[in-house]
């Protein structure tokens, strides 16, 4: 599987979300599937590459979405 | 501007879109009488598997809703999800900042839900009010029945237990009547009556056994006291003899 980051800048990035995403909808269930391992678990930055402002969002909105069974909290 | 409040919940697989109007039906009317206003309701997936079960099912409808109300509203959406046994799931956000105006500005966007889908979801609640009634009702007339049908029971069954308790006693004296007494062998296999009869023979048998018993303790025990008093009998001549003793040594002094 690809990594879920690129570099450029010199920076990491992550391959899924721009740097300056305004709000992560918890709704958006194919999005946040990309940052929780296969698990459940959710992703590191060092594995995602989003900075500290996305990551908050994204723990978030993967929290919401496990509550309402969009994601699941554990998987096997 | 008062908030702007966002509601996913999930509607079990077996209601129909009657019983999911009925849902939004009923919260709709909280939000009103809240002096709220629903800006949209509406399915938003239907049939979708769930990431886990939830009280049971592995799939169910999911309907989102957009409602704007004080900082009250979430709290009595929640209250009423709760209550509601076709919602297994809910979650009510508050919408804020960039999230707030992005969604603001579709729901601006859309036609807000048609007067016609309104009044059907109203219609839906109040049908389901009203059979819910009913099968309150219902139930409770079949609570009646079920606790004369339990009082029936009750009655054979301790009619019952009276026939069975001599035997039951007759058991528990042959259990315990082995180091008593040696005819227990007989009460298995007497007849029930017999153990009736013989069973509290044996039972007052054995407190006279025990009494008895109690008896013997005590004689040892006056024994013991009898010679405890003996003791000072003995010692006392003693003593009468070192003061005659005494007595003839001041004669002799």
């Amino acid at each position: 599987m690809a990594s879920a980051w690129h570099r450029r800048g010199g920076r990491k990035r992550s391959r899924y979300i721009e740097d300056d995403v305004e709000y992560i909808d918890y709704k958006n269930y194919d999005l946040l599937q990309h940052f929780i391992q296969d698990r459940g678990k959710i992703q590191p930055r060092r594995a995602t590459g989003t900075n500290a402002r996305v990551q908050r969002m994204l723990t978030r909105a993967i929290k919401r979405a496990r509550e309402i069974a969009l994601l699941p909290y554990t998987n096997g | 501007m008062p908030n702007l409040y966002e509601t996913l919940l999930i509607v079990t697989p077996e209601a129909d879109d009657e019983g999911i109007n009925a849902v939004i039906g009923d919260l709709r009317s909280v939000v009103d009488a809240n002096e709220g206003t629903m800006l949209q309701a509406r399915i938003w997936e239907r049939n979708r598997k769930l990431a886990y079960q939830v009280k049971g099912k592995t799939e169910g409808h999911f309907v989102l809703l957009h409602s704007e109300g004080s900082t009250d509203l979430p709290q009595l959406l929640k209250a009423k999800m709760k209550l509601d046994e076709a919602v297994i799931r809910s979650i009510v956000v508050r919408l804020e900042g960039p999230h707030e105006a992005v969604v603001r500005k579709e729901l601006e966007e859309i036609e807000g839900d048609s007067a016609a889908g309104i009044a059907q979801q109203m219609a839906a609640a109040e049908r389901r009010a009203v059979a819910r009634a009913a099968a309150a009702t219902r139930t409770t007339a079949e609570v009646v029945a079920d606790e004369e049908a339990l009082e029936a029971q009750l009655a054979a069954a301790a009619a019952a237990a009276a026939a069975a308790t001599p035997a039951i006693i007759g058991e528990d004296s042959s259990a315990t009547a082995p180091p008593i007494e040696a005819t227990p062998e007989e009460t298995p296999e007497g007849g029930t009556e017999l153990d009736l009869e013989e069973a509290p023979s044996l039972e007052d048998e054995a407190p006279e056994d025990s009494a008895a018993a109690e008896d013997d303790e005590p004689t040892a025990s006056r024994d013991a006291a009898g010679a405890g008093e003996e003791i000072p009998e003995e010692t006392a001549p003693q003593a009468d003899g070192d003061e005659a003793v005494a007595d003839e040594e001041e004669k002799e002094s």
